[in-house]
């Protein structure tokens, strides 16, 4: 059945003169489109990096410094990334996937030594290289976009309820690797960048609503249910559902973190207070992992609501820049994988920014491209790189237009 | 053109990524939103936070300490711990580390109880969740009780009831010493929601008596009753500041130049009060009041010489089978602090003991010498053209075979000393209106004595005002104690007249305490004069009253074996709050003054409502509790005892009636 509604997908074209030329001028072949909005996206991803250097560089100026070798670093594995076409490292995604499990199963194994895998505040996140310290999940992160833009390619079942369901198995096998680090954060962020591919995959609607709505009902049970939630998990959450409530009893235990944040946030006014000055409400609150996690609010506090705005302004065009190459892309894998990067810069953003604000609980969770951090600044380097690519490469070949399941005489 | 078939999925897609959009506008919106409350329009909580950090850190001073007379504590700032209860804290976050440290590390989750567990399932529906929040509270009680020297029932039936909701419960207001080692050993750095709260807390010393003079500091530090009201300004302490930046644990990083504000501890009072004066007072009364049965009692010592008042008691006694018709005094009940002083507050009408201030004041208008009393041709005493009959004493009759008094009435002392209606209508009579109301406005009836207490509700009595005034309803009525009320304060006030020669002392309540350069702290202390009579009237009139002791209605029941004493009986009828009298419930009341040459005290005691089946005469009930109270408060003072042998010692001083006392003046 599915064979022969692919055979019937081919029959020939039967648009009208100027459509033909049109689909005709796309098809054509030849090199790297130099020019195209790729471009942007790097561009606002090095702002991006260059506010964060000097975020950072507010309360720790060595860190700055090296902050800056990461972001060469990320630069150069971005344009290695670009380079090849992806059509060809596309390929690679099972052998890339495999290894990133692999190593997420590395960092859990107990006979690991701990030089090699060193527990930081009760975590086992990063394998020591020496010189810096890798993050497998952030590798896994992008290996995990690759593989699932090609599984949505080459199957169709997502379509179906049992194919649907299936993605989301798949994606367990990460989630639950991350979940035991644990990361709970960055664990979270593969369900809703899943959802997001699903939808530009076509998958129904209906099913992408169930989901949702047994997440929002199963959510509660995951909080009440002893064993599931870490103790400190559940205490993030009853800092902040204790924070709505007005009670302040927890701000110097576990909703610190938070309340020295909102403090920090709600300094700087609408402009800033400067580097200096900034420093020293930063100090003075002691405001943990300020350079990390924490950011966004040293940045809004130097830079005030305006160094925001910029902020969410150079996240928007990066946004809608990698949507243009994905939406310009007439490969389904590309325009994948470029959604689902998107989708993930934007979904951890969120995040990270909602944390900060007070308006959700606190998870170990960068900002993309302005935390401190070498795995995680190239990791989103190397995603900026594979948007770039795919907005390099033009498309070779006439192919359907991507995911038109609703054509007439189209079946699910 | 394109064809339907390519329109839908385009469609689609553009729904789709409109939703996206859209979505995305939103959280951008709402992120936006949040950051610009926290900067422009904080809450007020964060407000105080954000920016640079300056901690404004205060340097506690304490309320100044009063003292009584002899140096004695009785109101002092303690520093005392209080432990208390954060009760939703405790049961959403503090039992669970309880429990855990009770299970060890594993028990965070899994030793929870199977009720807490469903508590966290079924927690809304409000059955398990209040199971839940009972054990979580038993337990802690369990542990509490070994910990404090509250009992676990004490304690369950303080925590028992608090709700989810409330977010502070005192458990117990002071700790000793060794609750608050055991306590902080037993919690540690673990946060369960007790708390230890330091703070200074104003503790009294002495007879609960005492607590409605000195009265009550409110939780804001201010006086509120009381002494503490009265000299507030001065007892009130006013603490230090310091404003530093520090970071947010409170370590002090930088101290500008000026922010330093010393504070400085209230001053300290000594009362004229005498704890064991007012202990020996209160303890008296008190068995006066249940052996007569009487429905309250007042009682008043001041030190005639300066006003000084030495001690000052009101008790109120319910009774279940009278209707009580003294006007009852509900937050005495609630507390000691914020009772009525009815010395002050609360007027009566005195009956015979107000004789003595009509008859001097009288004799000194020239009463029995220019302005003669109606006589007969004998000299004896007429009223309404008979010659007045005086009731011999039964006793001193089957005695002694005669009575002095027997017989008609022949000088007008007999009045005073047997206590003759009859003979004060007649001293009375030659006096204009205006002539009698004078003298009760000479001896300060009708004004405040201002002693320093009770402030504008110190009562001033009531003197009929001139206009309504009349010799038939007025002086006749108020010759004998009645149509007239007095405050037991104004009563022992104008007794002083007698004792000074006929200067009546300014009454004080704090002693004049010279600060460190030497100036009165306090000046309403300074002693003051002011006369009521003259001095031989004042001497004339204190023989006569050395008479009542000696041989009139107090020679029975008030006369002192010790110390030689003058004073005066009086029985008034109880007012009836539905008007009129009661025809058989009394005010009983007697004042005297002791010694007789160099009297130090004077001695007001009212008997309200005794049970007129056990007694109700003045000198019968309060009679005793004078005569106790000056032998036992002149022998605490030293005071040696004049009456060597009460019979002779006492007439060879009345014969003696050229000597003046001479009352040493100033403080005492």
């Amino acid at each position: 059945m599915q064979k022969a509604e692919l055979l019937r997908r081919r029959e020939p074209f039967r648009g009208s003169i100027a459509d033909w030329r049109e689909s005709a001028r796309r098809i054509t072949p030849g090199g790297p489109a130099w020019w195209n909005i790729g471009w942007l996206v790097m561009a606002a991803a090095f702002a991006l990096s260059l506010v964060g250097i000097a975020t950072i560089e507010t309360t720790q100026p060595g860190q700055a410094t090296r902050q800056m070798v990461h972001l060469a670093v990320g630069v150069l594995c971005a344009i290695c990334v670009a380079v090849p076409d992806y059509r060809r490292l596309r390929r690679f995604t099972w052998p890339i996937a495999i290894i990133a499990v692999c190593l997420l199963v590395f960092v859990l194994l107990p006979m690991v030594p701990e030089s090699l895998v060193r527990p930081r505040n009760g975590a086992r996140r990063w394998i020591s290289l020496g010189v810096t310290d890798v993050q497998p999940s952030e590798l896994a992160k992008i290996a995990w976009i690759a593989l699932m833009a090609e599984w949505l390619v080459r199957r169709r079942s997502y379509r179906r309820f049992g194919g649907f369901v299936l993605c989301f198995l798949v994606t367990l096998v990460p989630f639950l690797l991350i979940l035991k680090e644990p990361d709970l954060g960055t664990a979270l962020l593969f369900i809703p960048t899943l959802l997001v591919m699903l939808v530009a995959a076509g998958a129904r609607l209906r099913h992408v609503l169930l989901v949702l709505l047994c997440g929002i009902s199963l959510g509660p049970l995951a909080y009440f249910t002893p064993g599931v939630l870490k103790p400190h998990q559940v205490a993030r959450v009853d800092a902040i559902v204790a924070q709505f409530q007005g009670d302040d009893r927890l701000e110097r235990d576990e909703g610190f973190q938070a309340a020295r944040a909102r403090v920090v946030v709600g300094s700087g006014g609408l402009t800033g207070v400067g580097r200096d000055h900034a420093a020293s409400i930063v100090s003075f609150n002691r405001l943990p992992e300020e350079h990390n996690d924490m950011i966004f609010a040293v940045l809004v506090c130097r830079w005030g609501l305006v160094g925001g705005l910029c902020l969410w302004a150079l996240f928007i065009v990066l946004g809608l820049a990698g949507l243009r190459v994905a939406a310009g892309s007439r490969d389904a894998f590309g325009r994948l994988m470029v959604v689902g990067i998107v989708a993930m810069i934007f979904f951890q953003m969120f995040v990270n920014t909602g944390m900060t604000i007070g308006v959700l609980p606190i998870t170990g969770m960068t900002l993309p491209f302005v935390s401190y951090g070498g795995t995680s600044l190239v990791a989103t380097w190397i995603m900026a790189g594979l948007v770039l690519n795919v907005a390099l490469r033009r498309p070779r070949r006439m192919q359907r237009e991507a995911f038109d399941f609703d054509a007439p005489g189209a079946g699910s | 053109m394109s064809s339907p078939a390519s329109a839908r999925p385009k469609d689609r897609i553009t729904g789709c990524a409109r939703i996206g959009a859209g979505l995305v506008a939103i959280g951008l919106l709402a992120t936006f939103a949040r950051v610009a409350q926290l900067k422009l329009a904080p809450n007020e909580h964060l407000e105080g936070r954000s920016g640079a950090r300056r901690a404004l850190s205060t340097e506690p001073k304490f309320r100044g300490t009063v003292f009584d007379r002899a140096g004695r504590t009785i109101a002092i700032d303690r520093p005392v711990w209080k432990l208390a209860l954060d009760p939703r804290y405790y049961l959403e976050h503090g039992s669970r580390r309880l429990l855990a440290a009770e299970e060890g590390p594993a028990g965070e989750f899994g030793g929870i109880e199977t009720d807490e567990n469903l508590a966290r399932y079924f927690g809304p529906l409000g059955l398990v969740r209040e199971q839940d929040r009972v054990a979580k509270m038993r337990r802690l009680c369990r542990e509490l009780a070994t910990r404090t020297g509250l009992s676990r029932e004490e304690l369950e039936d303080r925590l028992g009831p608090l709700s989810w909701d409330r977010r502070y419960a005192v458990i117990k207001p002071i700790l000793d010493d060794w609750e608050v080692d055991l306590l902080k050993q037993w919690t540690g750095e673990r946060r369960l929601g007790l708390i230890l709260d330091k703070t200074t807390r104003r503790v009294t010393y002495g007879p609960d008596s005492l607590e409605m003079i000195i009265g009550k500091v409110r939780a804001n530090g201010n006086g509120g009753s009381g002494v503490e009201q009265k000299f507030d300004l001065s007892l009130k302490a006013r603490d230090g500041s310091l404003r530093s930046k520090r970071t947010s644990r409170g370590t002090v990083i930088s101290i500008p130049e000026g922010s330093y504000r010393p504070g400085a501890h209230g001053s300290d009072f000594h009362l004229t009060l005498d704890l064991r004066i007012q202990e020996l007072v209160e303890r008296r009364l008190a068995a006066q009041l249940e052996k007569y049965n009487a429905g309250g009692g007042r009682c008043v010592v001041i030190d005639p010489r300066n006003g000084d008042v030495l001690a000052m008691v009101d008790l109120l006694r319910r009774r279940s089978e009278v209707e009580e018709a003294i006007l009852d005094d509900p937050m005495r009940r609630v507390e000691g602090s914020l009772a009525r002083n009815r010395n002050l507050v609360d007027s009566f009408e005195p009956g015979s003991t107000f004789k003595p201030f009509v008859w001097a004041g009288a004799v000194e208008l020239g009463v029995g010498a220019d302005r003669p009393v109606p006589t007969d041709g004998a000299g004896r005493i007429m009223v309404n053209l008979k010659p007045v009959p005086v009731p011999g004493r039964r006793t001193s009759v089957k005695d002694a075979g005669i009575s002095p008094y027997k017989g008609p009435l022949k000088d007008i002392e007999t009045i005073l000393v047997r206590s003759l209606n009859t003979g004060m209508i007649e001293m009375v009579r030659p006096l204009s209106d205006r002539e009698t109301r004078d003298i009760l406005l000479r001896f300060g009836f009708g004004s405040r004595t201002n002693c320093g207490l009770a402030g504008s509700a110190e009562h001033a009595g009531q003197v009929t005002a001139i206009e309504h005034w009349s010799y038939a309803n007025t002086s006749v009525s108020v010759s004998f104690g009645h149509e007239v009320s007095v405050t037991t304060v104004q009563m022992a006030r104008a007794f002083s007249a007698f004792c000074n020669g006929g200067l009546m002392p300014q009454l004080r309540i704090v002693r004049p305490v010279s600060g460190k350069a030497g100036e009165p702290v306090v000046d309403s202390a300074r002693l003051m004069m002011s006369r009521a009579i003259g001095v031989d009237i004042a001497e004339r009139t204190k023989r006569a009253l050395g008479k009542v002791v000696t041989e009139g209605t107090l020679s029975r029941h008030a006369r002192s074996s010790s110390y030689s004493m003058f004073g005066k009986s009086g029985t008034a009828d109880l007012a009836n709050p539905e008007g009129g009298y009661f025809k058989d419930r009394h005010t009983s009341n007697v004042i005297a003054g002791a010694p007789y040459d160099d009297t130090r005290i004077v001695v007001y005691c009212v008997i309200d409502d005794p049970q007129k089946s056990i007694g109700y005469y003045g000198g019968l009930v309060a009679g005793p509790v004078v005569k106790d109270l000056v032998d036992e408060i002149l022998s605490y003072q030293g005071v040696v005892p004049d009456l060597e042998d009460p019979g002779t010692r006492r007439e060879s001083r009345l014969v003696d009636s050229g000597r003046r006392p001479g009352p040493p003046l100033g403080g005492g």
